[in-house]
């Protein structure tokens, strides 16, 4: 079975969500990037309302940790332990380090987004107990399910939602709105470039940008579906909640009778949808 | 008495390499003919990397070898076959991203092993993983401040190296794919086309654009630690690393030159060492944009950015490099690379004499024939000269530092 993991746009909306998914992920105010976040203290509400539903629940700690984090991180996933998550995604190897001194019985899922790229390397980390991955929106449809038949670990990708792209420690808007001696009261802001916009949001913890368009991978759920891989990923992040909820609905009842339809209806609810790379490689020799 | 670290320097291909080395550098790094991060790059093949490691290590230097690409499927299962053949050549270390490649390396070769500033280690808690799983070194995250810097030495028996000079990566490394999107090309896998050094409009969420005086880029300074270099010595940091391996000859020779001078300065008498403020001007110079100590002090606001209308100044400064000396004229042989006439005041550097400041009077091309002012790119000229000179001397035009 191919369970759907649902990010809600915003945590007030995860009752709603609820019904068209099989587990939940959130990242924590500080400790992650390109997700909605939690506060560390509502914690153990998510956990139990997601939990009450029958859901499963996932937690991101997928930001580059300093020195100065790991203190805190600790005492994050010794409680993602006592709480029995399903899974904390990870970036920086302190947290898989931190699972192992203290031998917490916590399941992790490699999430080094762009780096889950090979079959191989999944294989490495399985070596240390790692559990799972989330797999990089930049390689292609086959490869992820190469990379699926591959692994002995849970496979996670995304099918839905805008793709990060960029992540600095450094406040790139704050410092540009400074340097010109400019105000806004916006939260998201956009970079614009030859007719498409790219979201970028300056956070706590740095800045983050997104692509131009959301992925919209419903037909190929329905392939990945088939493959029996373990998770999909479908991400409310910056998308209306009404929107989002709409979403879930179609990835709720898609078959290969209605796929069509309720791909036209994708179109007619978002302007800007695409497949990202899962039909293009990218390239990185552009001469010999 | 204090351990000396490591100078190491970039090397684009044969030539940069032994300039660096002849410069001062204790080691350089390298790419090879495939799987490191500037797949655009000349890179070395697997002859010119025996022929660069033979010459370092006449010399007693090293030489490293960038494997710091993350791989897809088809790149992992060549990446065996690769990494014996370019130990094969007799390099001294291989600098890694992909944690799979060094499983590979311990598994199938004897290569010493650095962790690549790509995999952005910025904490103990990770060193001390890489640490045991073979790892002699690793290049840290250049967001780390001296602090953390400290605790990590502090805490994890491992080689530290540091970035002290040359460009910054404006995101995290690895946590930037603005390439792949907007060009097609993986800056992963070395194709990274620096797309943080496009202009763009920056719109608040209603969509409408924010007028600042200038476009809106993600661009950062370069980062320079010259000031600090003591500080970075006594704390015990292995190696200093500079960036570029796509900078030319001249910028490689100044460069390295300061870098080594400061810190043979210090080492030979730390109490009595005095920052050279000159040298700050003359990696000024050579470079084409501006530099700053970017997160060693912690701090990473406004200062540490572009903000467009950036002068990127095509450096004029670099005229020409000494090929070899005629003994019995008393002439340097000399190739341009920049335009120079007679009554110009140069200096001349080198990794084996002081900066010699000379006027020229007299120049002859390669036909004896006496002339006015060198144009041509490449062109050699003869220049009268008493003090004898070294192949790979570099000329600059002189400018008043005082």
């Amino acid at each position: 079975m191919t369970k759907r993991l649902v990010m809600p746009p915003r945590k007030e909306d995860l009752e709603e969500v609820l019904d068209c998914s099989e587990a939940i992920l959130f990242g924590i105010h500080g400790f992650s990037h390109n997700f909605t976040e939690i506060e560390k203290e509502e914690l153990e509400s998510v956990c139990s309302t997601v939990k009450k539903n029958r859901k499963e629940i996932f937690i991101s700690l997928n930001k580059n940790m300093h020195n100065q984090d790991l203190e805190e991180l600790t005492v994050l996933l010794k409680k993602c332990a006592e709480l029995q998550v399903n899974g904390v995604f990870y970036y920086d190897v302190a947290v898989l380090e931190i699972c192992h001194k203290l031998s917490l019985d916590l399941s992790l899922i490699w999430s080094a987004e762009h780096l889950t790229t090979n079959g191989y390397t999944v294989s490495y980390w399985k070596k240390f107990g790692v559990d799972g991955v989330f797999l990089s929106n930049e390689i292609t449809k086959n490869e992820i399910l190469e990379i699926h038949r591959q692994a002995e670990i849970t496979c996670i990708t995304q099918v839905f939602g805008y793709l990060p792209m960029y992540v600095s420690k450094r406040h790139a808007v704050q410092n540009y709105l400074n340097h010109f001696g400019l105000e806004s009261n916006s939260q998201t802001f956009y970079l614009a470039k030859e007719g498409q916009t790219y979201p970028i949001l300056d956070r706590e913890i740095g800045t983050e940008i997104y692509s131009s368009f959301i992925m919209d991978a419903l037909s190929e759920y329905l392939e990945y579906k088939k493959h029996n891989l373990e998770y999909v990923f479908i991400s409310g992040f910056l998308i209306p909640s009404d929107k989002f909820r709409q979403v879930l609905a179609y990835f709720e009842i898609v078959d290969q009778d209605n796929l069509k339809q309720l791909e036209s209806k994708m179109k007619d609810l978002f302007s800007n949808t695409g497949k990202g790379f899962l039909y293009q490689e990218t390239v990185y020799q552009v001469k010999k | 008495m204090k351990k000396r670290p490591e100078l190491l320097a970039p090397a684009g291909d044969l030539e940069r390499l032994k300039v660096a080395l002849l410069y001062g550098a204790d080691a350089v790094y390298i790419g090879g003919p495939s799987f490191g991060l500037r797949a655009n790059a000349i890179n070395f093949s697997l002859e010119e990397m025996k022929e660069g490691v033979t010459f370092a290590h006449s010399l007693g230097k090293r030489v490293y070898v960038t494997v710091n690409i993350i791989l897809h499927n088809k790149e992992a299962e060549e990446i065996v076959e690769y990494l014996r053949n370019i130990e094969s050549t007799g390099i001294d270390a291989i600098i890694v991203s992909d944690p799979y490649v060094i499983e590979m390396a311990r598994q199938y070769t004897n290569l010493e092993i650095h962790l690549s500033t790509q995999h952005s280690t910025l904490n103990y808690e990770a060193a001390s993983f890489f640490y045991r799983e073979g790892v002699s070194r690793i290049v840290l995250g250049r967001e780390c401040s001296k602090e953390e810097v400290q605790e990590i030495i502090r805490r994890v028996p491992i080689e530290i190296e540091t970035f002290i000079h040359g460009a910054m990566c404006a995101g995290y490394s690895g946590r930037c794919v603005l390439s792949n999107f907007l060009t097609g090309r993986d800056s992963n896998r070395g194709g990274c086309s620096q797309i943080c050094r496009w202009n763009f409009d920056l719109l608040s969420e209603n969509h409408e654009k924010i007028e600042g005086e200038k476009d809106f880029t993600l661009c950062s300074k370069d980062l320079s630690l010259l000031k600090y270099i003591p500080e970075m010595i006594d704390m015990g940091i292995s190696s200093f690393k500079i960036e570029g391996r796509m900078r030319s000859i001249y910028y490689i020779a100044t460069v390295v030159s300061v870098y080594r001078k400061v810190i043979d300065q210090y080492l030979k008498d730390p109490e009595h060492y005095e920052y050279d403020a000159n040298l700050e001007i003359i990696l000024r110079n050579c470079a084409n944009r501006d530099s700053v100590p970017q997160f060693f002090h912690g701090s990473y606001g406004e200062d540490c950015s572009y903000y467009n209308g950036r002068e990127e100044i095509s450096n004029q400064d670099f005229l020409g490099i000494v090929q070899s000396y005629d003994n019995v004229k008393k002439e340097a042989i000399i190739e341009q690379r920049n335009y120079f006439k007679v009554g110009d005041t140069i200096e001349i550097f080198g990794p084996k004499h002081d900066t010699i400041v000379y006027t020229i009077y007299h120049i002859e091309d390669d036909k004896g024939e006496s002339i006015d002012v060198v144009r041509h790119p490449m062109q050699i000229v003869r220049i009268p000269m008493e003090e004898k000179l070294e192949p790979y001397d570099m000329i600059r035009i002189s400018k008043n530092l005082s």
